[in-house]
């Protein structure tokens, strides 16, 4: 049954209702006084489901919930054809009016969203109807009317045996089956109320109360007072509770559709499930898609950017999704290109604010899942990023360094030499200023290469990377104004940039030392343990370093980081300060 | 005296020609990188090689392997003596991991002083050893701290100094302006100090002094004394 865009059928549903109606209750005896009010009173409770129905579809139009009740009111009206003084239409109440609790089961399993959930629902409507279709076959076909007829008795022209035994055994039976079954549909309600969000279960509420409220009416008019045979208030009295509890539910699930949209509930339901981590995975997306829609047959069939083709979740081979009888395909689109493909029941169509709720929620989620991937992927080409920076510093100093060798001071020595051998030449025979001019020339030019050979030694010290990180560190430690015990215990030569990380720590720290600590001794110490470099620097000095001033400890931690290090700093005052480097070193 | 030398900038190399020929050093053969050294040195048997540490092909420490690969053909009959822009010990140190017998490690601007490198030079032709001040220093700064060291007047230091440069009983009584008696009472009293013996061999004196610096290296040795 798909529901229509327009009015048109709801319109001729109802037309064809209030006619049955009218029709019923003008059909029955009036000997007895109260008739006329219970007529009146059971044409009001049908007509207040089918009412109740068109207001539901106006609400919902997508939800099947609103024929459900209207097809709950015909059915009670079905029913009330029982009574009438006419044979042939009474029979088609005595035998037809029990499908009323079938369509009434239905309903109750079937809200919030119209559909079953699932096969525990399924089944148990097939139990009732099949208890309903024993019911109606054997008063069709079993029943065998008392003598002489009269009000309320139906006369049955196919009646094939004259033995009521057969139809009393049934009719004996079938008031506890129904309460039984109408209290298990009870407890599926009741289950799905307990696994609702707070916003499901106040749409759910009204309609559990007035459902229970039913089936204790149903269990004491059709076991305690029938079977039983208690005798409590009267007829009248009684008939017009069922009147007003039918009334009660049809308000009941109306006001229930009014709080909530079913969409809505069910999105709550699918947005709760897609919390915590991996949760965009397509499996587990799939099955809150499951959960929340009640399809269990929902498959969700990711899109593939590079393949341009939707793909297996599992295999990630390229698949076109098609729509099949009672399947229907819904694309999942970002800025116009897809994201994923969802192949589900088709009558989830009929809901479109759903499936629209649904759309977005999966974009969301994947659009979620995209940003983290795109983050995680630029965090890592970051991180490359800035290691090939510090290597490529590394390797520029290293080269300056190696251009101040080869180059400038190679040619001050060389023109320091020729000004001497000038100097030599002329003899000693000549002007003594001349010789003073080029003997001080010579001496500054050698101050000059040792100025030289100092600033490259700071760019870069040829020695680490000629002798490596134990021998430089050495170097370093041998030129400290501060004496410093150096301890380092390396099995092999740890990775250039490393080792380059390493010396610039030691070097930095040392620098401090001399600069701040007051200290009167340095210890440092360089160990490769558990896959890690780990440089120790500790001094007896005055303490109250901050870490955060200074370019240099700055400069380093940055160093330290882009190496995927850590890097940290103890100086308690009067305590001395310790700085504690780790470096990775696959 | 005849001498190799190794150098692989030209104009460097002609100009250092000149000076040792002011000297009355023959260079009877120059080479620009190591290959050329070895065979040059092979044919001419000089009394030392001269050569720079950074030759062709990478500018790193070429000149030490030359020096290593000469002394294991050659032994003790040719000296060598390594040019160098860095004032590293390590350098120094490994240069004379076989003994100080006909070795020099100097800094290239030491050619700068009048007579510095020729006189290296002839120390190392007679089985001596020379080491660059620089490099002499950074390694008695490593046992400032040391109380063995420490027990030294200054004028000791200065003439230990000057012994762990390689250089002789005279040359020191020459830079001291004192006699030759006076070094021998000082660097007697010297050794003594931080247990050693004396030898009047200067090679054997200098290596013992820097396997005295080596062995202190370790800070979790004792001090000495």
């Amino acid at each position: 049954m798909r529901a229509g865009r327009t009015w048109l059928w709801p319109a001729l549903w109802t037309v064809a209702t209030v006619t049955l109606g009218v029709f019923a209750e003008t059909q029955q005896h009036v000997e007895q006084p109260e008739r006329p009010v219970m007529l009146v009173a059971d044409l009001v409770a049908g007509l207040v489901l089918v009412v109740a129905g068109l207001l539901a579809r106006a609400l919902r139009p997508g939800n099947r919930c609103w024929w459900l009740l209207m097809a709950t009111g015909a059915t009670w009206l079905v029913g009330s054809l029982h009574t009438s003084t006419d044979t042939d239409v009474a029979l088609t109440g005595f035998v037809l009016g029990v499908w009323h609790f079938f369509v009434l089961s239905w309903l109750l399993l079937a809200y919030p969203t119209g559909r079953l959930p699932g096969r525990r629902e399924q089944a148990l409507l097939a139990l009732v109807g099949l208890l309903c279709a024993a019911r109606s076959l054997s008063r069709l076909l079993l029943y065998v009317p008392p003598d002489g007829t009269g009000c309320g008795c139906v006369r049955n022209r196919f009646v094939p045996v004259t033995d009521a035994r057969w139809y009393d055994a049934v009719d004996a039976a079938f008031p506890w089956l129904l309460v039984v079954a109408l209290l298990l549909v009870l407890a599926c309600a009741l289950a799905r109320w307990r696994r609702s969000s707070r916003a499901g279960r106040r749409m759910v509420g009204p309609v559990l109360v007035t459902a229970a409220a039913v089936v204790a009416q149903v269990g004491y008019d059709y076991v305690v007072r029938r079977q039983v045979g208690v005798v409590g208030p009267g007829r009248t009295a009684l008939f017009l509770v069922v009147v007003s509890l039918r009334a009660a539910t049809a308000a009941a699930f109306v006001i229930g559709l009014r709080r909530q949209g079913a969409a809505r509930s069910a999105v709550v339901d699918l947005v709760g499930g897609l919390e915590g981590p991996d949760s965009a995975s397509p499996d587990r997306l799939a099955a809150a898609l499951r959960r929340a829609l009640g399809d269990p047959s929902l498959e969700l069939v990711p899109w593939s950017a590079a393949e341009q083709s939707y793909v297996e979740p599992e295999g990630k081979r390229p698949v076109v999704p098609v729509a099949a009888p009672g399947r229907a395909v819904t694309v999942v689109e970002q800025d116009g290109a897809p994201v994923a493909a969802l192949v589900h029941d088709e009558t989830l169509l009929e809901d479109p604010g759903l499936v629209g709720a649904v759309v977005a929620a999966v974009r969301l989620t994947s659009d979620n899942e995209r940003l983290r991937s795109e983050l995680q992927h630029q965090l890592t080409a970051v991180a490359e990023s800035r290691s090939r920076i510090v290597a490529a510093g590394d390797e520029e100093r290293h080269r300056i360094e190696r251009d101040l060798h080869d180059g400038a001071q190679q040619r001050l020595v060389t023109i320091a030499l020729a000004l001497r051998l000038a100097d030599a030449r002329l003899g000693s025979d000549s002007d003594p200023e001349v010789h003073d001019v080029l003997s001080q020339a010579v001496k500054d030019l050698g101050e000059a290469i040792d100025e030289l050979r100092d600033l490259a030694r700071g760019i870069h010290p040829a020695i680490l990377t000629e002798s490596g990180l134990s021998s430089a560190l050495e170097s370093l430690v041998d030129r400290s104004p501060v004496p410093a015990d150096l301890d380092v215990r390396l099995a092999t030569e740890p990775p250039t940039t490393v080792a380059a990380t390493a010396y610039f720590a030691v070097s930095e720290a040392m620098t401090n030392v001399v600069k701040h600590a007051h200290a009167t001794r340095v210890r440092v110490e360089v160990r490769a343990e558990g896959g890690e470099l780990r440089v120790l620097v500790e001094d007896d000095g005055v303490g109250g370093a901050e870490p955060t001033r200074g370019s240099g400890l700055r400069g380093l931690a940055d160093r330290v980081d882009a190496g995927g290090g850590t890097l940290q700093v103890t100086s308690p005052a009067a305590g001395g300060t310790r700085l504690d480097v780790r470096l990775p070193c696959a | 005296m005849r001498v190799v030398l190794a150098e692989d900038n030209a104009l460097l190399r002609a100009g250092l020609v000149e000076l040792l020929r002011h000297e009355d050093i023959d260079v009877v053969g120059e080479a620009g990188d190591v290959p050329h050294l070895l065979r040059l040195v092979d044919e001419t048997r000089p009394d030392v090689a001269v050569l720079d540490v950074r030759m062709p092909p990478t500018h790193t420490v070429e000149g030490l392997d030359a020096a290593r690969q000469i002394r294991a053909t050659h032994g003790h009959a040719v000296g060598i003596l390594v040019l160098s822009h860095h004032v590293e010990t390590r350098y120094a140190l490994d240069l004379l991991a076989d003994g100080a017998h006909g070795v020099g490690y100097l800094l290239k601007d030491r050619v700068l002083g009048p007579g510095d490198l020729a006189e290296a030079i002839r120390r190392v032709a007679g089985g001596g050893s020379a080491i660059d001040p620089q490099v002499v220093e950074l390694l008695l700064r490593r046992h400032r701290a040391d109380s063995s060291l420490a027990a030294l007047t200054e004028r000791e230091r200065e003439v230990l100094t000057l012994v762990a440069e390689g250089r002789s009983n005279r040359s020191v009584a020459a830079a001291m302006f004192v006699s030759e008696k006076t070094v021998e009472t000082y660097t007697g009293r010297i050794f003594a100090k931080l247990g050693l013996t004396d030898t009047p061999e200067s090679h054997r004196r200098v290596q013992a002094v820097l396997a005295w610096l080596q062995e202190q290296r370790d800070p979790s040795a004792p001090g000495g004394a």
